[in-house]
């Protein structure tokens, strides 16, 4: 299923959703909805997001992707998120922005890894 | 003044000098012709009504031959029009203009100043403008000299900023970076983008940030430590700062500085056991009985 380019796909208990490069803020509203949506469906136990393709973050981004954590966290799972590019991290730290408790790897395969660790 | 020029210029006998009443203008004359600096004066319509010796040899005629004439007359196309454009504006304001020319004569770079003044009648209509050229070469070779240093200066700063940050991967999925030098705020956006571009581009999980040659270290200092810690954590990586000597470890201390968040280490070696530690990785003396 890809809307507004942002895809979402279960592994096992676990939903992978990819951000599309350059999101603009309905997309990443779309974010939260899609990613509630599916994990009341799928009872999914984690979520990992891949931003890899984005490379820059705004305070609107960051926020959502806080709320999007603790909503998740709420629901009982863990969130990973994946692939942030370096000048993201920069401008994160610089912004002084939080990611409301998610995770972090470098990629997804570790994201997974993680993922699986918190069982 | 210009007004007597004028009809001077037209052609009146010159008379000796101190005799009679074109005495003063006489004076003024040889004044003119005697200035090291090149003089003239143009009407409303930058036509020439006046100029000193000095500017009529620069074009090989003597200066009645340069009145009437106008630029198109003596320079070269788009040179005549840039000074025509000069006069309007400087004819449309109240101040002096100075203006900087460059160019090249018999091969070699020279540079004129120019300075034009509107020239006013009595009711304060301008009439026209006066033009001071004098040559300024060495003064604009000294300050070119003067930037191209700077910029040298600038560049060889950006260099020693490069060298003294370097990235090594000590082991699979460690990396470490040894500090060298204080660490401001624009050495810090440095070291932040060179260890997560390492980390990626490695795949490494640990960072070790070891700051045995960061001489002092302040809340500033700390604050960018702290930064590049956060920064990495972002990319799913840690950092373990080491190199923290006792000296370190008591400043920080006493300015309250919080590095809760973050493990350090007094030497890079001991930060090395913590990277294999957090890759699950041990290390045994060889089997000897093999």
């Amino acid at each position: 299923m890809i809307e507004k380019g942002i895809s979402v796909i279960k592994v096992h208990d676990v939903l992978m959703v990819t951000m599309p490069a350059d999101p603009d803020d309905s997309t990443i509203s779309a974010l939260q909805e899609k990613v509630l949506d599916a994990m009341e469906r799928y009872g999914a136990r984690g979520l990992v997001l891949d931003i890899s393709a984005v490379d820059i973050v705004d305070s609107f981004f960051a926020r959502t992707l806080a709320e999007t954590t603790r909503m998740v966290a709420l629901l009982g799972g863990c969130t990973v998120i994946a692939g942030m590019r370096p000048s993201v991290a920069i401008t994160t730290t610089q912004l002084g922005l939080s990611l409301g408790g998610a995770m972090t790897a470098l990629d997804v395969d570790r994201a997974l890894d993680l993922v699986g660790d918190t069982a | 003044m210009s007004a007597d020029l004028e009809r001077k210029a037209a052609g009146q006998k010159e008379s000796s000098i101190g005799a009679g009443p074109l005495a003063a203008e006489d004076q003024v004359r040889l004044l003119l012709d005697n200035l090291p600096q090149k003089v003239f004066a143009k009407n409303k319509d930058s036509v020439y009504v006046l100029c000193n010796k000095n500017y009529a040899e620069g074009f090989g005629l003597e200066p009645s031959q340069i009145i009437g004439k106008n630029d198109f007359d003596l320079y070269p196309r788009d040179l005549a029009e840039k000074h025509r454009a000069d006069d309007v504006k400087v004819m449309a304001g109240t101040a002096p203009v100075t203006i900087v020319e460059r160019y090249t004569e018999n091969g070699e770079r020279r540079a004129s100043q120019i300075m034009k003044t509107p020239l006013k009648d009595a009711e304060g209509v301008v009439t026209g403008l006066l033009g001071i050229r004098w040559d300024v070469t060495d003064q604009v070779n000294a300050e070119d000299a003067r930037l191209a240093a700077e910029d040298l200066l600038r560049k060889q700063a950006e260099e020693i900023l490069a060298i003294s940050t370097p990235v090594v991967q000590v082991w699979d999925g460690v990396v470490a970076m040894p500090l060298i030098g204080t660490l401001d705020s624009r050495r810090t956006q440095q070291v932040m983008e060179q260890l997560l571009q390492r980390i990626v581009d490695s795949r490494s999980s640990v960072a070790l940030v070891d700051i045995t040659g960061v001489p002092g270290v302040d809340t500033q200092t700390a604050r960018h430590l702290i930064e590049t810690v956060a920064a990495v954590r972002l990319l799913g990586a840690q950092v373990v700062l080491t190199g923290i000597r006792p000296t370190i470890a008591q400043t920080l201390v006493h300015l309250g500085v919080d590095l809760s968040g973050v493990t350090t280490r007094s030497s890079l070696a001991a930060g090395l056991r913590v990277a294999l530690d957090l890759l699950n990785l041990q290390v045994v003396p060889k089997d000897r009985s093999r």
